[in-house]
């Protein structure tokens, strides 16, 4: 938290030089730096470590801001709409929107990919985005119905005519068991039926607009293509008993069995924290019947 | 962090046949099924994705082993898991601790393969998302014009499209039989000329019989076969899209882009000079930067750039390349 800090202080002493804009060039940032340091008797080394958390959000300007001042650390009960109109891939039939912005935290965060995440390795900032309870996401999983189902298939082969050429070391090639195996792995598409996802969340609407709009595909197989997001559509909306987990007795995601306000719901195991894939992580828990 | 989408338009310099399936000896054209603008579901001829990603990723791994120096006779040298993670993204093998991301060895392997941090892959056990979305070639017809890019839909390009239907073929293509040639009987040894006059004088008798049960032991292996083709001249769109951190990916994504468009070979049938495609029009747009969001960038004036970073990386760094290819298990 100090390192924000003292980002936010950078920005306002750095916002205070006239002129002064985040694409300056570097010989005029340290300029900047020198009069910074200076004015607020910080190190150098200080000054670099708030630039560097600055340089790494500045897509999100408002992160910057004093965010006490701009009132935007508060949750509010958001609705949030993604329009898909061609085809999408759902693995588990589900699409959990905590996972997704926890997924751009990560992959944003660090200058590479990183794609595993365990319940301990939770990012720090998606405390920020989206409102915790007993370590549960206050935020609803979509369960979108789906038409015009097709079955397509994912093919690899290992690519035997270049092997000949650059790997003079290998001698043979099992191509019907083991790592080079082909393989013609069937998945299920389909087109959304109301043609958007929803969610209900309670989250900080800047910081999940900011991470949203970044996110131009969701599903799997976003890679080839599947997904793609016409236009998001995030805005506040009114609250019922049990926002934004439950309604009316059934939860909207899985939720451990000690959740209040659960009454029409099946037992089952479910993994309770993000990466619900993991399925060595499940536990006893409720989901809508 | 810059996002970009990249919009293409490719025309179809021969025929194009991707298959999707076979039914017998007749090979259908791969097809997907898209919403129209009625509201009503249609199968559309498309080139998929994956297919076309392929390229891209085939285009930047052969790039980075020229640029190490590592393409010729015996330079290259590579194990199987390098292979496989370079040329098909590589794959979960079991060995290494998939909890525990090293991100340090995960940074070093993606600065030396550039490659690697935009197309994704499978390596020492840990799965690295790709930073590229790649959409399916579409066939433009009066079917999906309503989903190509308003450029695309107000340039000449787009008028007197006609249906997809119209612009589906069907060949026919025989392999022959050498058996049934009496020239090439003369090349056979004397034992094995013997048993073809058997089995032809079997299959006239058979045909004289009208024994079908013979006829089907003396069969000749000729093989007449059917085949949907794309015919040559149409258009299809198609869409890049990618996140990148640095020039130096940056430049990784149009030394891909434009490697793989130079000589864009797609589908099935390419030893019959099938699935050969050219870009005849693109455009493209800074998504991540929402003043340049409405409006396009020439890709022109950006592609003659390419590859002076990419090229003076790879090259500098050519012995870490080969040391990383040589430890990595994908």
């Amino acid at each position: 938290m100090g390192a924000r800090e003292d980002a936010a202080e950078l920005s306002e002493a750095l916002r205070r030089i006239t002129g002064f804009r985040m694409d300056w060039p570097e010989y005029l940032l340290d300029a900047a730096a020198a009069d910074v340091c200076d004015r607020l008797g910080w190190s150098r080394k200080r000054y670099d470590a708030a630039r560097a958390l600055m340089r790494h959000v500045q897509h999100e300007p408002a992160s910057l801001a004093s965010p006490a001042a701009s009132g935007i650390t508060q949750h509010v009960p958001l609705h949030v709409r993604a329009y898909v109109s061609q085809q999408l891939v759902l693995r588990s039939g589900t699409i959990a929107l905590d996972a997704v912005l926890e997924w751009i935290i990560w992959n944003r965060g660090s200058s590479k990919p990183v794609s595993s995440s365990g319940r301990g390795q939770r990012h720090p900032e998606l405390h920020e985005v989206v409102l915790f309870q007993d370590q549960i996401a206050l935020c609803s999983h979509a369960k979108p119905e789906m038409f015009e189902m097709e079955r397509r298939y994912v093919n690899r082969r290992m690519p035997i005519n270049l092997a000949r050429h650059l790997c003079d070391d290998v001698r043979r090639i099992n191509m019907s068991v083991g790592a080079e195996k082909s393989y013609h792995i069937p998945y299920s598409t389909g087109f959304l039926k109301d043609g958007f996802v929803e969610w209900w969340l309670l989250g900080n609407p800047v910081h999940v607009a900011s991470l949203l709009f970044k996110t131009r595909h969701i599903g799997a197989r976003r890679g080839a293509g599947y997904g793609r997001v016409d236009r998001w559509e995030i805005a506040e909306c009114s609250t019922w008993d049990g926002f934004p987990v439950v309604r009316d007795g059934k939860p909207l995601r899985a939720l451990p069995h000690d959740w209040p306000g659960v009454f029409d719901a099946a037992p089952t195991f479910a993994t309770l924290t993000a990466p619900y894939w993991d399925m060595t992580k499940e536990e006893p828990a409720w989901v809508g019947t | 962090m810059e996002q970009r989408r990249y919009e293409f338009l490719l025309r179809a310099e021969r025929a194009v046949c991707q298959a999707e399936g076979t039914e017998g000896n007749h090979t259908h054209i791969m097809t997907r099924k898209m919403r129209l603008k009625d509201g009503s579901v249609e199968r559309v001829p498309i080139v998929t994705a994956d297919a076309a990603r392929h390229q891209l990723r085939e285009a930047a791994a052969l790039a980075t082993l020229s640029a190490a120096g590592m393409l010729g006779e015996g330079k290259a040298n590579l194990t199987t898991s390098a292979l496989r993670m370079l040329f098909a993204g590589g794959m979960l093998t079991g060995k290494g601790d998939p909890s525990n991301v090293k991100l340090d060895e995960l940074r070093k392997l993606v600065e030396f393969v550039p490659s690697l941090g935009l197309f994704g892959g499978c390596v020492n056990s840990q799965m690295i998302a790709g930073q590229i979305q790649v959409s399916d070639m579409v066939l433009l017809c009066t079917e999906t014009l309503d989903f190509a890019p308003e450029w695309i839909r107000e340039s000449e390009h787009a008028k007197n499209l006609l249906s997809w239907r119209d612009y589906l073929d069907e060949e026919q293509r025989v392999r022959f039989d050498p058996e049934i040639n009496r020239e090439k009987q003369r090349l056979l040894a004397p034992g094995a000329r013997d048993f073809v006059e058997r089995k032809l004088e079997a299959k006239d008798r058979a045909h004289d019989e009208d024994n079908a049960v013979a006829k089907e032991a003396a069969k000749s292996t000729m093989l007449p076969r059917t085949c949907e083709v794309i015919i040559p001249g149409v258009l299809f769109y198609w869409e890049v899209e990618a996140t990148t951190w640095n020039a130096l990916e940056l430049d990784t994504l149009h030394v891909a882009l434009k490697a793989a468009l130079s000589r864009f070979r797609i589908g099935g049938k390419q030893g019959t000079k099938h699935g050969v495609l050219r870009a005849v029009a693109m455009d493209g747009s800074i998504l991540s930067d929402p003043s340049t969001r409405a409006k396009s960038y020439d890709l022109a004036t950006e592609m003659p750039k390419t590859g002076s970073v990419f090229f003076d990386h790879v090259t500098a760094n050519a012995a870490k390349v080969r040391e990383s290819l040589a430890k990595v298990e994908a």
